[in-house]
């Protein structure tokens, strides 16, 4: 919006309010000192129907809270369906948002290649015709803001078993390609007169790794580098124990965390072996153990902060509470992002069996 | 996880008007209804509840100019302040932490309870989507401050996990007398995943009530106006980037190594042309080639192929600039001036060669030093070869606008004419676009279908262009003719056939701010025929779907939806759900701070 780089942030009090520079000297000041400016806004989808653009950001998984920049387009894994890659200007920058709706066989993939101009016809208009209605589409390259989709355009079909085909080259006609079947994947070649099948290399984007954890489910772990509440460094063996091992990441800051420690404790009463690592700050270590003495939780409590094993987290994606659950060997066969009451296995962890 | 931060003064001072000038939109939900609220006689079922009577029809509002403060300066001060209150707030709600929440509510609070709303009105929509509005007008109970907590309890209870809280306040009055009271318009929307799967988000209008005593803003009477869920069970997208290997952790906003508003470009292309599509972004320290190895993740191989350096640039196009069939890479840079120093660098060409990647910028005629930023390219002479746009921001590091809404002083718009071998010719002079907009973002598109390549330019604080393409490389531009001046704060455009009428329509997206708009709403009046009030108000109103009708764009009712996203940059069009129809993305957000208050 404004200003470019920042570092003239130093002049600051030299400036006038009428000068031009005023403001954005001002705004490298604010964001300097970390305030916000109309941030966490949520991205936007809007689902097309006959009548409005439905505002579905909410139910879409892709509302992120980041400042987005750019905005690219394209099927990534050749599944048929759009993605979306999201460039943030901070924090978490990168996003690539896969689409789960699995609908790509509704629809057509067209790529181009001219013959009589540029191969990449940039400003042909495509239109595909189904279902008594015709939708078009423009190749470019450049468009919304900092962002290239990719060179190939997705048209949905809906219900409709086929679509008909037809390309406006740029500085040229139209010229007619005749029917494309739903889930088809094609080249439309200037002059060819009729579409190319292309290759599909489908596959699957892999599913995320647990939100806030550097460790992904399956991998092992030896032990855990802790500490205590004196601040002395502990050993906590995850492998080469008899029984499983739950460790509940909680905080003094987390309300569903303290409600829940009663909860663990039912756990290590029934036998199983619970420990809790608190992620509270060096300086609330005292006030942690003073909640748990409060509270009668007499499970073995440990602290990650300044520790190897925060070095596995990252606090600001970590949702509180999380329980991570070990074989005996060591690997990490769960992790679980809500109250343990939620587990699976909790009321027969409980039942003591 | 944030940290709470008083803004000091002099910050304050530059924000309000920032924010003022900025403006504003909040054309992102309907309005709320007015504070009318007649709670019927409902007999008692919780020890919390308390007569109706209790909850006066309308709440204290600050309707007497009497009484009601009018200085804006001292007006934001103090809707700022309560802003940053719910902030807290919704924070400890957030955490379920409702024992924490009640501090904010005197003892004597009455408000309308949460955990039974009125009669609900299920809508169903395509992919299980259902949009549930319950009455408020009817059916709504009046509680203490116990139960309001207790109705917040079971408010949140769908959500198995939250995501999101936040409460923004969206209008606000104050009285001028001591202690000082408020009365609010609050918008709370939650969203998390549901406890049953899939998911959820909650909306909540309220009228809210409050005095400040002892330095401490008190809440002592809420009303519910609107409350509004939309659920789906199962996912529709999920954010893989960390799984592919292309995900990217940057400093914070403002810090050492993260100073620019630049290099947040992202460009998709089939550059190894092996039949999956590669993304290219740039960055600060060095950029990212990301090419798809087509089992789930990517491989970054910027450095191995000759474009990790130098950093930096912000938007890149992948094209085939010297007609050898292989794609050649085009990134905008920003770069000027101060004194005898050059700061930042001129536009870079990358040339492919067998797949690798050779940096040819100043034979290739990019010289010149831009604020560049969207590149877009078109064959805009018809011979044969793509030639380049490159809009033009701001002049220098600190310059400021002239105008809010024609601002003149920006930099200039460089296009590039292709000789033919991938050796380019500036020629904006030549053929007349504008060499002092605040140009962020163009697309080419030949909309009266003559052709040749018509070009749509993006302005902020300002009005847009439409540059028709009068062949032998003359352009005119008819914008006022076409529709599509749109005055306002111009972030990004993209066409598209958003009513699959079978022509191509035009979506801009307008920055916009809900601190400007609160401000704005005390200046102008709803009614208002001033014309500079009206420019103001369209500089509030947001993003802009035109429809393409008659060989002229126009502009689609607001009403129709797909405009409110808030400080918008890129959209794109994209049929998600493969129906036919053209859904709508646009991403969004200025600067979010280590705080979640805002200026």
């Amino acid at each position: 919006m404004v200003a470019s780089t920042l570092d003239a942030r130093d002049e600051f009090g030299t400036q006038k309010v009428n000068e031009a520079s005023y403001t954005s000297k001002h705004m490298a000041q604010i964001f300097g000192d970390g305030f916000s400016f109309s941030g966490f806004e949520k991205d936007k989808i809007w689902l097309k129907l006959d009548d409005q653009y439905l505002d579905v950001s909410d139910v879409s998984g892709a509302d992120d809270d980041g400042d987005g920049r750019a905005l690219c387009v394209a099927d990534f894994d050749d599944d048929g369906d759009p993605e979306f890659f999201v460039h943030n200007i901070q924090r978490e920058r990168h996003m690539l948002y896969r689409n789960d709706l699995d609908l790509g066989a509704r629809g057509v993939k067209v790529q181009l290649r001219a013959t009589k101009g540029p191969w990449q016809a940039p400003g042909a208009i495509i239109r595909v015709s189904a279902g008594g209605r015709t939708t078009a589409q423009l190749m470019s390259i450049g468009t919304g803001f900092v962002s290239q989709n990719a060179a190939e355009l997705i048209f949905g079909l809906g219900e409709a078993t086929e679509g008909t085909v037809t390309v406006r080259w740029p500085g040229r006609g139209v010229e007619e390609f005749g029917a494309v079947k739903a889930g088809g994947k094609v080249l439309l070649v200037e002059g060819a007169g009729k579409p190319a099948d292309l290759p599909r290399r489908t596959f699957r984007l892999r599913d995320p790794g647990v939100p806030g954890l550097r460790i992904a489910e399956g991998a092992k772990l030896p032990q855990l580098e802790l500490v205590d509440a004196a601040g002395k460094p502990v050993t906590v063996a995850v492998a080469g124990r008899k029984k499983p091992l739950i460790v509940n990441l909680w905080a003094t800051y987390c309300a569903s965390c303290v409600a829940e420690l009663g909860d663990l404790a039912k756990l290590a009463a029934a036998g199983n072996d619970v420990v809790l690592v608190s992620l509270d700050s060096r300086e609330d270590l005292g006030r942690a153990q003073e909640l748990l003495k409060k509270q009668g939780i007499m499970l073995p409590s440990y602290f990650a902060a300044e520790t190897g094993f925060e070095k596995l987290l990252d606090p600001e994606r970590l949702p509180l509470p999380t329980t991570l659950f070990f074989a005996p060997d060591g690997t990490l066969t769960e992790a679980l992002q809500t109250t343990i009451d939620h587990w699976s296995g909790f009321s027969k962890a409980v039942g003591g069996s | 996880m944030q940290r709470s931060i008083r803004m000091s003064e002099r910050c304050r001072q530059a924000a309000i008007p920032v924010a003022l000038l900025l403006l504003a939109a909040c054309s992102e939900e309907t309005p709320p209804p007015g504070a009318q609220v007649s709670p019927p006689a409902v007999p008692p079922v919780a020890a919390s509840e308390v007569p109706v009577a209790q909850l006066p029809e309308t709440l204290p509002s600050i309707d007497d100019p009497a009484r009601r403060l009018t200085a804006l300066d001292e007006v934001e001060d103090y809707s700022e302040d309560v802003a940053n209150t719910f902030v807290e707030w919704g924070d400890k709600i957030r955490l379920r932490d409702y024992a924490g929440a009640a501090g904010l509510f005197t003892p004597d609070f009455v408000g309308h309870d949460l955990s039974r709303p009125g009669a609900p009105q299920k809508k169903e929509f395509p992919l299980g989507i259902t949009k549930t509005t319950w009455d408020t007008k009817a059916g709504l109970r009046v509680v203490n401050r116990t139960g309001f907590l207790e109705g917040w309890r079971e408010f949140m209870a769908p959500l198995g996990t939250v995501e999101f809280f936040f409460v923004k306040v969206r209008g606000a009055e104050f009285s001028d007398a001591t202690p000082v009271e408020g009365a609010l318009t609050v918008r709370i929307n939650a969203i998390g995943k549901r406890s049953g799967g899939g998911r959820i988000g909650r909306e909540e209008f309220g009228r809210v009530h409050l005095k400040k005593v002892t330095g401490k803003w008190q809440v002592d009477r809420w009303t519910v106006t609107s409350l509004v869920d939309l659920e789906r069970p199962g996912t529709m997208f999920t954010e893989v980037a960390r799984a592919a290997g292309i995900a990217h952790r940057g400093p914070q906003f403002g810090k050492d190594g993260n100073k620019s508003f630049f290099w947040n470009g992202a460009a998709v292309a089939d550059f190894d042309q092996d039949g999956l599509w590669d993304l290219f972004v740039p960055s600060q320290n060095e950029n990212f080639l990301y090419r798809n190895k087509g089992d789930g993740t990517f491989a970054e191989v910027a450095a191995e192929l000759g474009v990790a350096q130098p950093p930096g640039g912000t938007g890149a196009v992948f094209f085939d600039c010297d007609n050898d069939s292989d794609l050649d890479l085009v990134v905008a840079h920003s770069g000027w001036k101060e004194g005898s120093d050059t700061i930042g660098r001129t536009t870079q060409l990358y040339r492919n060669d067998s797949g690798k990647f050779v940096n040819v910028s100043a034979a290739a005629g990019f010289t010149e030093l831009l604020q560049g930023f969207s590149p877009c390219v078109a064959d805009a002479d018809n011979d044969g070869d793509l030639d380049l746009f490159i809009p033009g921001y701001q002049k220098g590091s600190f310059a400021g606008p002239n105008s809010w809404f024609a601002a003149d002083n920006g930099s200039k718009n460089a296009f590039y004419v292709n000789h033919g071998d991938g050796t380019f010719i500036e020629q904006s002079a030549a053929v007349g676009f504008s060499a002092n907009r605040w140009t962020y973002a163009a697309a080419w598109h030949d909309y009266d279908e003559d052709g040749d390549q018509d070009l749509f330019v993006a302005n902020d604080y300002g009005v847009k262009e439409f540059w028709r393409n009068d062949g032998a490389l003359k352009f005119t531009n008819i914008a006022d003719e076409l529709g599509v001046v749109d005055v306002g704060n111009g972030m990004g455009c993209c066409f598209g056939d958003y009513d699959a009428d079978g022509d191509i329509d035009l979506y801009a997206s307008n920055m916009s701010s809900s601190a400007g708009n609160r401000i704005l709403s005390r200046l102008v009046k709803k009614d208002s025929k001033d014309a500079r009030e009206n420019t103001l108000k369209k500089l509030a109103a947001g993003n802009t779907l035109f429809s393409f009708e008659g060989g002229k764009f126009k502009a689609v009712p607001s009403s129709f939806g797909g405009i409110g996203a808030a400080w918008a940059w890129a959209p794109q069009f994209l049929d998600l759900d493969l129906d036919g129809d053209l859904d709508l993305a646009c991403v969004n957000g200025f600067i979010s701070g280590n705080s979640l208050k805002d200026t």
